[in-house]
């Protein structure tokens, strides 16, 4: 297992430095410069952008560049945005983060228990008009042309029916006095979410090894009662009408996310439980009469997951890249919009500073997964 | 599990197909689009050497009534109305957020962006600024008009100078006065950290010596009277009444002590990049508004500042030219260029008239367009332009109001008149004749542009000279033809075919081919460089055009498309002068027409120049000596006088074939808010929405 980690790893490092190597020779072959933004002005003297160009150092060679590139990654020190000057990159990232991963996580968990909730049905009663229903509408969703459906979101429950706000993330007059910034309320939304995971995940752990009868019970009482005391903290805390502007303004985002993406697991898990329930264990369990619900959510489902589990840890790891789409639609500034807009304006130590942070996420997501599919499939830490 | 699911899932499919249905059925009749097309001429008078009439009135006892009247068209009734609840609020919509609140980086350095001024342009006064709608150089801080410039000895070394009495009683948001000191201490930190962009723009270096104060209200400032090789000089309009007079006053006892930190950062750029990095904290403002709140990514707040010395202040413009302003808060009235009297074409009280202005900010046109529909914003920046299925659907809404103004700016093709063929001049007007800026606008763009032959924009109706030549204009493809060919042949060019056009004269039937410079040798295969159409579909139409009549006329040119970048890479490259043919770029253009000299003065092309604008490298002595001329000029009339010269000049000799200007598109929403006017040279988001004088319902 350590050997395998070690080699994971190495492995890894080794991408990473290909991954920057690449970044930024891809970033820094875009023709023109940052300065070239403010030098249509015939007014503007020509020292004026000489000395832009002195303050942003793109007057240094290229190599320079990629050796001072190469260092400020090493040393999490990306530099000053240019088109933010002066703010620095990792400062626009924190800001940024966030909000994109609050509103993707959330997608990415619903539409992966959507998608699978819904595979296991569809594998199970193959044939049926569920499973076309399913397959038919999951596809086209999964199919369909992200920016036209976003808008038809819009259009249709918050221009029409006047239920959801229109795009962004909060309404400035809720916002007008808050004794907070957005940041503080999504990093405590992610803060809650993560509380009441663990401490659900904690009571289904601590059942399931004592082989409590009631555990359902517990488990489902655990989850009112953290839901509840997370309800009444923030009723209590005077922001919680913050947190629900923020609420209110996702649910269209991820809702829509939701759509477009649940197919994707839906049929990976299909077709994953189609190979389990030709398997031998699962017709003993059938010969052992074991119910239809057991067998297919105990036998099947459960052996189903790995590939499953796999793509959601890649998911969750791409949420913080956020949709360039969705968020340009639903005017929700996060970490998407800041990529293409610092690779548009050749803000290069944002587009690279964001391109590395998300590289490096990813890379550490699929170590992760590497661990956690050779905890799950012992097939893998013995090979 | 599963039938719960199932229940669900046709429980959803059902709610969105009936919704769909419903809503798809729901629209009702709507009311007719209201729209106004305005043409604004903006006349620019400005007294600088002549005494001015300044009245002060002490005791006022009759309350002036405010009378609106320049709506060109009666405003719309106002429909569905919402009832006005909590405090007013005059809501704006943006598509990026500023980059900083620190105006010495706005007008300086990188944060300069139209977003940054849009929300903190209201910050700062200066001494003197352009009034309303009309243009005319007032006083703002300044109380009544300066002495005219004289020539003084101070030690042994002669300046011009000027004296200016700043008002009384105005004083920044944290009731501190406003003092000459103030002007002083914000001349001297630019001159200091020599900060550039707009600063050195507005504190031109090579003209202003230094600004001292007289008093806590008396300013006198010192211009040098030769230049560097000891020429005499003289600061004219450019550098005083539209440079440093117009220098926005930042308050001494806030950014001194910061300015004082930057100092210590080092040398150079450290200490500009320290002073830029300051984040305002409580910084007093004297323009009206000042910083309330700011959520990145989703709002700007600013409220409005109640001590605000020109609130409740009555500006009058009249039609005999005379304008007046009535402030019956720090008691004076007034009054320049005439008697005030006849009728008024624009009255209005100053503002803010509301309680706060939110800024909020969309990631794409459509969620605030819709924004915008709905009510949530009632003025949309727009700074980009509105595409036509959004200008559809916003004149399609009941209650938005569309109106169109004339832009200052300019789209030009330009020449490299450092070699041939374009450095012919009837070479020049050859292709100047075969471009049909009309059919291209109307025809093909529909009206999304608008023909131009002048360099000043006809928008800018003061300083335009409608006189000038309009090669080309009215002509059928057969007439352009027939004198592009003549004018080719009157330079000594040569064709072994001529074109020839159809019998219809609808199309040429036979491209000419052949065709030779003056010396003999074959034109070179010509490059026509243009943005892309994904950056701007007008003028790489325009580009495609010119290419197709230059191509008729045997001239062997291909247009490039490129990106904005890539095209701005070529004109400031090193090898501009050799590799550089024709290009099709833009300008936006400020009210007084010193960009005249900016562009083409031979002083400014890149070998002469590094990072010169003069790109094509035009070198004209009669030319040259105008905008000089220009420079040192004093009077309006005389400066008037050059600029119709070089609008003449450079019609004739074509350096740039001025192409189009364009429409600027405004929105708003007149049920919840109502300007005193919409009708201003370059549209109302360049004058930051009106947020100055805009009421809110």
């Amino acid at each position: 297992m350590a050997g395998y980690l070690l080699r994971r790893t190495v492995q890894i490092l080794l991408t990473l430095f290909v991954f920057l190597t690449i970044v930024f020779f891809l970033v820094s072959a875009q023709p023109g410069d940052i300065t070239r933004l403010y030098s249509m002005d015939p007014s503007l003297p020509p020292e004026t952008r000489a000395n832009l160009q002195e303050l942003f150092g793109v007057n240094e060679p290229l190599w320079k560049q990629y050796l001072v590139h190469l260092k400020n990654t090493l040393t999490g020190n990306f530099g000053v945005s240019f088109s933010l000057y002066p703010r620095t990159v990792g400062d626009v990232i924190l800001e940024r983060l966030p909000r994109t991963l609050v509103l993707f996580a959330t997608a990415t968990v619903i539409s992966f228990y959507l998608g699978f909730a819904l595979g296991k049905i569809i594998a199970w009663r193959r044939g049926g008009w569920v499973e076309y229903t399913s397959t038919l509408g999951g596809v086209s969703l999964y199919t369909v042309f992200t920016p036209w459906f976003g808008l038809m979101m819009i259009w249709l429950f918050a221009f029409k029916a006047g239920w959801l706000p229109i795009g962004k993330f909060l309404d400035p007059v809720v916002w007008r006095d808050a004794p907070t910034d957005s940041n503080t309320i999504f990093n405590l939304m992610l803060a809650t979410v993560a509380g009441v995971t663990v401490v659900v995940f904690a009571v289904a752990v601590a059942t399931k090894k004592k082989r409590l009868a009631a555990a359902p019970l517990l488990q489902a009482g655990a989850i009112t009662v953290a839901t509840a005391a997370v309800v009444g903290v923030w009723l209590a805390s005077g922001v919680g009408h913050l947190a629900f502007d923020l609420v209110k303004h996702m649910i269209l985002p991820v809702a829509t996310l939701t759509l477009i993406s649940f197919a994707g697991t839906m049929l990976l898990t299909r077709n994953s439980m189609l190979e389990v329930i030709r398997e031998d264990h699962v017709m003993v369990a059938r010969a052992k009469g074991l119910p239809e619900k057991v067998v297919r959510d105990k036998h099947v489902a459960r052996n189903a997951l790995l590939p499953v589990v796999t793509s959601f840890v890649f998911s969750l790891a791409f949420a913080i890249d956020g949709g360039v789409i969705i968020e340009s639609v639903f005017s929700w500034p996060g970490m998407g919009q800041t990529l293409v807009s610092a690779t548009v304006s050749e803000d290069l130590p944002l587009a690279v500073g964001a391109f590395v942070f998300v590289g490096i996420f990813v890379l550490v997501a699929h170590l992760a997964a590497d661990v956690l599919y050779a905890y799950l499939d012992p097939r893998v830490r013995y090979r | 599990m599963g039938g719960i699911l199932r229940g669900r899932l046709v429980f959803l499919l059902l709610t969105l197909g009936i919704a769909v249905a419903a809503f798809a059925c729901g629209d009702t009749d709507e009311p007719p689009p209201v729209e106004r097309i305005v043409t604004v001429t903006v006349e620019v008078p400005v007294e600088v050497e002549k005494v001015v009439e300044v009245e002060k009135v002490v005791e006022v006892e009759k309350i002036v009534e405010v009378e609106r009247v320049v709506e060109a068209t009666p405003t719309p009734a106002p429909t569905d109305a919402p009832a006005p609840t909590g405090p007013a609020i005059y809501k704006m919509g943006l598509f990026e957020d500023p980059i900083s609140r620190n105006v010495w980086n706005y007008l300086g350095g990188p944060a300069g962006s139209v977003w940054t001024g849009y929300v903190i342009g209201g910050y700062a006064t200066q001494l003197y600024g352009y009034s309303d709608q009309r243009f005319d150089w007032v006083p703002v801080a300044a109380d009544g008009f300066p002495t005219p410039l004289a020539k003084e000895t101070v030690d042994g070394t002669e300046y011009w100078t000027t004296e200016v009495t700043l008002k009384q009683g105005v004083t920044w948001s944290d009731g501190e006065e406003l003092t000459a000191d103030d002007f002083v201490f914000t001349v001297n930190t630019v001159m200091d950290l020599q900060l550039g962009g707009n600063w050195a723009q507005l504190v031109d270096t090579a003209f202003v010596d230094r600004a001292e104060a007289l008093d806590s209200h008396r300013l006198k400032l010192y211009f040098k009277s030769t230049d560097a090789d000891g020429n005499p000089q003289t600061p004219g309009l450019s550098v005083w009444q539209f440079g440093l007079a117009f220098m926005p006053m930042l308050p001494e006892h806030y950014w001194a002590p910061v300015v004082e930190e930057a100092k210590k950062a080092g040398t150079g750029p450290q200490q500009i990049e320290a002073l830029f990095a300051h984040v305002p904290d409580g910084e007093p403002t004297a323009g009206g508004l000042a910083f309330r709140q700011w959520e990145p990514g989703a709002f700007f707040e600013n409220e409005t500042v109640t001590s605000h010395f020109q609130m409740g202040a009555v500006i009058t413009e009249f039609a005999n030219g005379a304008y007046r302003e009535t402030n019956e808060r720090l008691g004076y009235t007034e009054v320049a260029y005439g008697e005030a009297t006849g009728d008024t074409i624009l009255e209005f009280e100053v503002g803010p008239h509301f309680e706060t202005e939110i800024f909020s900010i969309y990631g794409n046109q459509d969620s605030a367009i819709l924004a915008l529909t709905t009510g949530d914003i009632d003025f949309l920046f727009n700074p980009l332009g509105l595409e036509k299925g959004f200008l559809d659907r916003v004149r399609q809404a009941p209650d938005l109001e569309v109106v169109t103004n004339l832009d200052n700016g300019v789209f030009y093709l330009g020449f490299n008149t450092r070699k041939g063929p374009m450095s012919f001049q009837e070479f020049r007007q050859a292709v100047a004749t075969m471009i049909d800026k009309e059919f291209v606008s109307q025809s093909i763009l529909q009206d999304a542009a608008i023909p131009m032959y002048a360099m000043v924009p006809e928008g800018n109706a003061f300083w335009h000279n409608d006189a000038t030549s309009k090669i080309g204009q009215g002509m059928t493809l057969g007439e352009r033809i027939g004198q592009a060919v003549e004018l080719l042949k009157s330079a000594g060019f040569t064709y072994e075919q001529e074109p020839e056009v159809s019998e219809d004269g609808d199309f040429v039937s036979t491209p000419g081919r052949g065709l030779r410079m003056p010396d003999g040798s074959e034109i070179p295969q010509l490059e026509l460089i243009a943005p892309s159409a994904g950056y701007d579909p007008l003028r790489s139409t325009f580009a495609i055009w010119i290419e197709r009549w230059l191509t008729d006329l045997g001239i062997p040119v291909r247009a490039q498309l490129v990106g904005f970048n890539v095209l701005v890479d070529r004109l400031f490259s090193e090898t501009v002068a050799e590799d550089l043919d024709m290009w099709i770029l833009g300008w936006g253009l400020s009210v007084f027409p010193n960009y005249l000299e900016n562009i083409f003065h031979s002083r400014h092309a890149p070998e002469n120049e590094e990072g010169g604008y003069n790109w094509g490298g035009y070198a004209n002595p009669e030319f040259d000596d105008l905008a000089f001329a220009l420079l040192s000029e004093t009077t309006i009339d005389g400066a008037r006088a050059l600029v119709y010269q070089m609008q003449e000049l450079l019609a004739e000799d074509l350096p740039y074939i001025t192409l189009f200007t364009t429409p600027k598109i405004d929105v708003f929403r007149p049920s919840r808010v109502d300007y005193p006017y919409t009708s201003v040279l370059g549209g109302m988001a360049q004058q930051q929405g009106l947020q100055h004088l805009v009421l809110i319902k």
